[in-house]
């Protein structure tokens, strides 16, 4: 929750050095709190990823895009386009205008990745699932379960590595790891075929026992209030809906929501082992995490520009304090709060049961 | 009560049915055996139970299959669940949580069994199957026996009237395997448990058995019956039964136990024999040393799994490596192979460091056989698997076809590798790393869901190999695999050699590693059936 709250910070600003603070406090935390488990090496996966989006934007960028800004620093050889494409030009000249604008949009995405890989590494996705509502339960597994497949396929792609290496096939240029590729996604493919025959083999999405009339309001109900909720937020966030649409939306998508829940609590075709306690510790954690996501709503609300660097003329970024002040809230308060119980006793047990 | 009523199934695009007109009916409260050779359709008749087979594997079944009175026609399997708990062939494929206790939780989370009643199974669980201290771990961290021991706690906690389990002991170490049967055993009597298993190694599991299923392969029909009337007919059988065999007893023994007590005479005239089969268990120590492990401590993260080994392996010795669930063999062997980088300490494979070789290089010097044998594959069919690897390793075309019609004739060049059985995707494998004839050849776990007819033709392999000067070194929690095989056997437990020395003088002084002929006989240090045979014979000559 934490980290998606500073994810959503991330999300509305381009300002390079607020997103590198964001990035530095999640790299502190991980590095206090991140289990020895598989999952928090999430984080410089991570990371790696973040760093391949910035690349990619940033050669998108400059190879197509607008023309911008006045700084020459090289020019490419341009393309010819057609007439129905007006605006869009390929190669040309390159100006530094252009190269920051998309290395700071690359990084505001970049920061969101960071911030989700920092969400795995301190604690697994399934943990997750142990707070939702179960009228959403079933979808929430999906998800999850999709969500593990990218620390699976890193840890595939090393193992049939591996294998290939016992294979006596060298792995160096990239059209051998474009070969890795076929294995992997048909090994995963495979293995997501036995994982779903073991879910339903275990009971996942069983429906004995339950009304059908019920099931069926409960579906419909939920799938309405995801839809109605999706269109609203849309409608808020690019505000270019008429101004009734997104309010309504946002009203009819909360009520049906919350009657699904109210509907599918009221099955009892699921329990919960050992729920998770949400006590103050993981409260406060929480809203320290959207408070500073809420500092740079409010700036942005005041002081819009302090959070887009002007390119017209070129400045270096300001660092609004409020921000700044919001972002330390978020890092003292998870590292002040104890940690979760588990944390502790992981290596404590692994130590022992190596020494039993 | 499960009721089978003509069923065949009938996978796609293959023309002939894997199993045909299978017509039976398996009562309440009984531990029921599938047995068979490798690929002969014993997962499909498991499968067919939860109705996995069609709804997830796709065919044609049929007839009907029928569960406590729901037909699996109509019943998906999530709706069998809370009568039917399934643990299959690779336990780690099947985990959806990430911690042990969780994943023990998870099949009653499903079916909404009250959370005190859950916290209490769960425990209980855990006490059954040993695996308190392993109940905060990541699943991905568990060694094969302890991933295979929480799979069946997981299909247990539901508290289904039937269980079927495909393979339960063969990634486990004996004690562990006894144990996990016992427990079996214990469910069956006081819960009236029906359990259905298939299982190669007959050994361990067939004097639990109440009744044996014999799947002969390729549509030909089951044979049901005792336990003791099917062994006797069987062209599979454990070593207790061929030494019956050998020494022409009228009843059939089932367990060590059973044979002891009928081999009284037996031992009385072979204690006169002269046993002198160990001219040609000779320990190799005088040969060249082919693998030098120096002080190697090496694991994973923090933890360390191999405290400072150090070991000499020489030209043609077999060495078996023992030792319990997570012990460390898988490690020691990857760390042989290059895979692992050890903290300190170094392994020279004939002066060179594996780590820093080509692969090239490394697979005529050192090959590996990991326990995901599926690992090495990834060719479209067996036969471009093949040709592969002639390339790779520049072999005269044919050569790992033909090591593969040595070791498994039956394979199908056509089959996609992921359709092969596990037994026949081992053998594959085998094949592949035995062809460019690497000069030190490491199996993990080599005859985990091999029939005894595929385990006798690499081990015919195996022994000509290292007449060659070849070394081979075996992970292995196979007794009667080490006790024929292995002229030398290393002991790991806990990171550290315990024991290491010729295969003979190790496995008879631990009754944990004995084979089944050795207890049958001790204290003749007798541990084959051939050995046994040989003594019978060497008593006759001088008559």
């Amino acid at each position: 929750m934490w980290a998606l709250g500073l994810a959503a910070a991330a999300s509305r600003t381009s300002n390079p050095l607020i997103l590198l603070v964001i990035i530095a406090i999640t790299a502190l935390i991980v590095a206090f709190r991140a289990q020895h488990a598989p999952w928090a090496r999430a984080y410089s996966s991570a990371l790696v990823l973040a760093a391949i989006v910035v690349s990619i934007r940033v050669i998108f960028g400059l190879l197509v895009g607008l023309p911008l800004g006045t700084h020459e620093l090289f020019s490419l050889p341009q393309l010819p386009v057609p007439d129905w494409a007006p605006g869009i030009r390929i190669g040309g000249s390159i100006t530094i205008e252009q190269l920051l604008s998309a290395l700071f949009d690359g990084m505001r995405l970049g920061t969101i990745i960071v911030c989700i890989g920092a969400a795995n590494a301190l604690s697994s996705p399934l943990r997750l699932l142990k707070s939702v509502p179960s009228a959403v339960y079933e979808l929430g597994v999906a998800i999850v379960v999709a969500m593990s497949l990218v620390p699976t396929l890193i840890s595939d792609i090393a193992r049939v590595r591996e294998a290939r290496h016992l294979r006596g096939r060298s792995i160096s240029g990239p059209s051998d790891v474009i070969g890795l590729i076929g294995p992997v996604l048909d090994g995963s493919l495979r293995r997501s075929l036995d994982l779903a025959a073991a879910m339903d083999s275990r009971g996942y999405g069983r429906t004995a026992g339950i009304d059908r009339k019920i099931r069926r309001v409960t579906n419909l109900l939920v799938v309405t209030a995801l839809v109605a909720l999706v269109l609203g937020i849309y409608g808020f966030l690019t505000g270019n809906s008429t101004s009734w649409v997104a309010p309504t939306m946002l009203i009819v998508g909360l009520a049906t929501g919350v009657g699904g829940l109210i509907l599918s609590g009221q099955r009892t075709a699921r329990s919960r082992y050992r729920p998770d306690v949400w006590a103050i510790p993981e409260w406060s954690v929480s809203i320290s995490g959207w408070l500073a996501a809420g500092s740079l709503w409010w700036v942005l609300a005041h002081n819009a520009s302090a959070l887009e660097p002007s390119f017209n003329p070129l400045s270096w970024p300001p660092l609004p304090l409020l921000v700044v002040a919001g972002l330390a809230v978020a890092t003292i308060a998870a590292l002040m709060t104890p940690p979760i119980p588990s944390d502790q006793s992981m290596p404590m047990r692994e130590e022992s049961s190596v020494n039993a | 009560m499960i009721v089978f009523r003509d069923v065949s199934v009938t996978y796609p695009e293959q023309t002939d049915p894997v199993l045909a007109h299978v017509s039976l009916t398996i009562p309440d409260g009984e531990l029921c055996l599938v047995v068979g050779p490798s690929g002969a359709g014993k997962t499909t008749l498991l499968r067919l139970i939860n109705g996995l087979v069609p709804h997830f594997s796709g065919g044609t079944v049929q007839g009907s299959v029928e569960v406590h009175g729901r037909s699996t026609a109509t019943h998906p399997p999530r709706e069998l669940a809370d009568l039917v708990g399934f643990v299959g062939q690779d336990p780690a494929a099947g985990f959806v949580t990430d911690t042990v206790e969780d994943e023990l939780a998870y099949a009653m989370e499903s079916m909404g069994v009250a959370p005190d009643v859950m916290r209490r199974r769960v425990e209980e669980t855990l006490d059954l199957l040993g695996l308190t201290a392993l109940r905060r771990r990541a699943l991905r961290s568990l060694s094969g026996g302890e991933a295979q021991r929480v799979a069946i706690g997981s299909a247990l906690t539901t508290h289904p009237k039937i269980l079927v389990l495909d393979e339960p002991t063969s990634a486990l170490d004996p004690a562990a395997a006894d144990e996990v049967l016992a427990s079996l055993q214990r469910l069956v009597h006081d819960l009236g448990l029906t359990v259905v298993l298939a299982e190669h190694r007959l050994e361990r599991v067939v004097q639990y058995a109440d009744r044996v299923i014999l799947v002969p392969g390729e549509g030909a029909p089951l044979i049901v019956g005792e336990p003791a009337t099917i062994m006797r007919q069987s062209p599979v059988a454990p070593p207790v039964v061929e030494l019956a065999r050998a020494a022409n007893w009228s009843n059939t023994p089932l367990s060590v136990r059973d044979a002891r007590r009928s081999a009284d005479v037996l031992r009385e005239q072979l204690s006169n024999a002269s046993v002198s089969m160990d001219s040609e268990h000779i320990t190799k120590s005088n040969t060249a040393v082919v693998v030098h492990v120096k002080d190697v401590r090496v694991g994973y993260g923090r933890r360390e799994v191999l405290h400072s080994i150090c070991l000499d392996l020489h030209e043609g010795e077999i060495i078996a490596v023992m030792g319990r669930n997570g012990a460390g063999k898988s490690t020691l062997l990857s760390t042989m192979v290059g895979l692992r980088v050890p903290f300190r300490g170094s392994v020279k494979v004939q002066g060179d460091n594996p780590a820093t070789l080509t692969p090239q290089a490394l697979v005529r010097h050192i090959g590996l056989v990991p326990q995901q044998a599926g690992d090495l594959l990834y060719a479209e069919s067996v036969d471009l698997e093949c040709r592969q690897t002639d390339k790779d390793a520049a072999l005269t075309p044919g050569t790992t076809a033909a090591m593969l019609s040595q070791i498994a004739p039956w394979i199908k060049p056509s089959t996609h590798p992921g359709d092969l059985s596990e037994g026949s995707r081992l053998a594959l494998a085998l094949a592949v790393v035995l062809a460019p004839d690497p000069s030190v050849l490491l199996l993990d776990e080599p005859t985990r869901g091999l029939d005894y007819e595929t385990k006798s033709h690499l081990i015919e392999v195996l022994v000509k190999a290292a007449k060659r000067g070849r070394t081979i070194v075996l992970a292995t929690h196979d007794v009667e695999l080490a006790a024929e095989l292995a002229t030398r056997t290393i002991v790991l437990a806990d990171g550290e050699v315990v024991a290491d020395g010729p295969t003979r003088e190790i496995i008879t002084s631990s009754p944990m590693f004995a084979p089944q002929i050795a207890k049958a006989l001790s204290p003749l240090p007798l541990l084959t059936v051939s050995d046994v045979k040989a003594a019978m014979l060497s008593l006759r000559e001088p008559l």
